[in-house]
């Protein structure tokens, strides 16, 4: 995979959420308003209902109060993923299944008629010719790795001929200009992968890679970066708010949306206690997605004390059984 | 039912045999009896110009990224099936209103997918002479690589010297990688060389889930096929370009089309917002927002 290709490939994506969010927040404010009243605090009994979203960031004093409904903590946790990079390895199959596409394609396509599109004696069709001559070469050396020997000795010794007439024919100017026209292909394995160092943004370039955090505690220690929602507080405010607390704000992030796209809830062990006034008997995770384009987490060693960026098979041995299978459907298998 | 099944089976075998000669054409077999099978292989071979010859970048892009996105982004989570019209009911919609498809369910097999893209130029200089035409049917056939359909005139018109039956446009309908292929040409190379185009409106698509977007004779030399000889087209033309989406409203297709980073244009709503909207998108927005 060439690094054009590569950086491409990470353009689009970037762009293409770089695009979506500033449309979604401005397309659909009505729906927004909705859809966080019925997440957030529309079952809140003694949490004020929000007029409009988008302003409550400056215009409502914001409380510390968190936020218990029926004896349960609100909690917003943040599934941050990193998209693919590059395109993912073919399979054997699927690697022979496009070559005989491609073959078939170019003995089926419509003749080209090569004298429309290059001028007679110009160094674009004498290279165009060069071309050519080595696609006929590759294509007929490995039509001929099935069949005989004699055949394949012959369109070998024929794709020679033309070769060598071919580079008779290129002047100095033409060599030039084919070196600089090389294309040179980075590595599909990067330096993180061969050091396994699961810190790195740079890692498992074809895959989907999520950030789990490390607290500083012995039972569930890993999990996805998460805090408790406050009053007059949206679901999207506090996974933003609680992942600059935990991971620093060095991290260039979009969300998708402003709905949950899984949750998790479980109570709590006997003698579990709350700085809330209330009793608390359990918590509720409502995860929001986001996608990261630049940054990195900082660690404070406070609130977290590691974090890594992991598939979703290598995080299974991070996380604990039961919450694996909680967040296993959230998690893309790309 | 014996009988049927019995030849059902026997074309399959056939049908398999076909395939393998066709897949052993140098080593196994030798020519004459390739020659003999051709009218057959032919069939078998080329059922169409579709050939699959790698991964698409975008269609992975779509598959892995785009379609889980526009899952969250879409889905309806309060949903109330229309109610189904009656057969013999007609309903008639005051003023200038007509039924509009009902929404489907939300569900994974219902994520907007881009269909199809389709790419027309209409010539008038082609009322002149038809082989005026030649030059953007051969302009649209090098960006597109498929070969135009002509499209003949349905009626005629006095005032344009127009003449039923004659030949005026072309047109060519792309669908799979081809398609794709043009998708990220124009991402990537066209558009952010036209010069002073905002992007597409916030107005844009037909309320069914298709946008069309049209293009100056002069963005057509921006396409790297028409670049490198642009001597050869000696009439550049404007031409539309419609991308056919499974979306069933506008939002769900300009959603769709700004996952594959197409450019869109915005209004500011908010005035907390202003600011940091302006500074995301460019010029062209900071002068709407300073108009504003």
């Amino acid at each position: 995979m060439s690094s054009i290709l590569r950086r491409q490939v990470f353009r689009a994506a970037a762009g293409s959420f770089a695009a979506v969010p500033r449309m979604q927040i401005q397309a659909i404010p009505a729906r927004l308003t909705l859809t966080a009243r019925s997440y957030a605090s529309a079952s809140a009994q003694e949490a004020p209902l929000k007029s409009n979203v988008s302003m409550t960031s400056s215009a409502v004093v914001s409380s510390t109060k968190n936020l218990i409904i029926d004896n349960t903590r609100i909690v917003a946790g943040v599934v941050v993923s990193r998209q693919p990079l590059i395109l993912r390895d073919l399979s054997p199959f699927e690697q022979e299944y496009f070559l005989y596409q491609k073959q078939l394609e170019r003995d089926n396509a419509a003749p080209f008629g090569a004298e429309f599109y290059f001028k007679k004696g110009s160094v674009a069709e004498r290279r165009w010719k060069q071309q050519e001559a080595e696609r006929n070469a590759r294509s007929s050396t490995s039509t001929s790795s099935s069949s005989s020997s004699s055949s394949a000795s012959a369109s070998s010794a024929a794709s020679k001929a033309t070769g060598s007439e071919a580079s008779e024919e290129l002047t100095e100017e033409d060599r030039v200009a084919a070196m600089e026209s090389k294309i040179e292909f980075n590595d599909r394995v990067t330096e993180a992968d061969r050091k396994n160092d699961v810190r790195s943004l740079e890692r498992a370039l074809q895959r989907t890679l999520y950030l789990i955090v490390k607290k500083p505690r012995e039972e569930h220690s890993w999990q996805f970066p998460q805090g408790g929602v406050r009053l007059c507080e949206n679901l999207q405010e506090a996974a933003s708010r609680e992942l600059q607390e935990e991971c620093g704000g060095n991290m260039d992030l979009w969300f998708v949306g402003r709905v949950p796209i899984g949750h998790h809830v479980y109570s709590h062990p006997k003698g579990f206690q709350t700085e809330a006034a209330v009793a608390v008997k359990g918590t509720k995770v409502f995860f929001m997605k986001a996608h990261i384009f630049a940054g990195q987490v900082q660690v404070d060693n406070k609130e977290i004390v590691d974090f890594a960026w992991v598939t979703k098979e290598e995080m299974k041995n991070y996380v604990s059984e039961d919450y694996y299978k909680v967040v296993e459907d959230m998690l893309s298998d790309f | 039912m014996p009988v049927p099944r019995q030849s059902l089976k026997g074309s399959a075998i056939l049908s398999s045999h076909q395939i393998r000669l066709a897949s052993t054409k140098g080593g196994v077999v030798d020519d004459s009896k390739l020659q003999k099978d051709k009218s057959v292989d032919s069939v078998v071979l080329a059922p169409k110009e579709e050939y699959t010859t790698g991964v698409s970048r975008l269609r992975e892009h779509y598959h892995g990224t785009v379609q889980d996105d526009l899952m969250v982004l879409t889905y309806n989570h309060s949903f109330k099936p229309k109610p189904t019209i009656p057969d013999g009911v007609r309903v008639e919609l005051k003023g200038n209103k007509h039924l509009t498809p009902a929404p489907k369910a939300p569900s994974p097999r219902h994520i907007p997918e881009l269909v199809k893209i389709d790419i027309h130029c209409m010539m008038k200089e082609a009322l002149v002479s038809k082989y005026n035409l030649l030059s953007g049917f051969m302009a649209i056939q090098s960006i597109t690589g498929e070969m135009p359909e002509i499209i003949h005139s349905k009626k005629g018109v006095h005032l344009w010297k127009l003449r039923a039956g004659n030949p005026i446009g072309c047109k060519v309908t792309l669908k799979g990688d081809k398609m794709y292929q043009f998708l990220d040409k124009l991402v990537e190379v066209v558009l952010p060389r036209m010069k002073e185009w905002p992007g597409l409106p916030e107005s844009a698509g037909d309320a069914t889930g298709n946008i069309g977007m049209g293009f100056p004779p002069s963005a057509m030399s921006l396409f790297p096929e028409i670049e490198n000889n642009f001597d050869m087209f000696p009439r550049m033309t404007g031409f539309d370009v419609t991308f056919s989406t499974t979306a069933s409203t506008n939002l769900e297709a300009r959603l769709l089309l700004s996952g594959f980073n197409m450019p869109f244009q915005q209004k500011v709503r908010f005035a907390a917002a202003a600011p940091s909207a302006a500074t995301s998108s460019g010029p062209s927005s900071i002068d709407k927002a300073s108009a504003v």
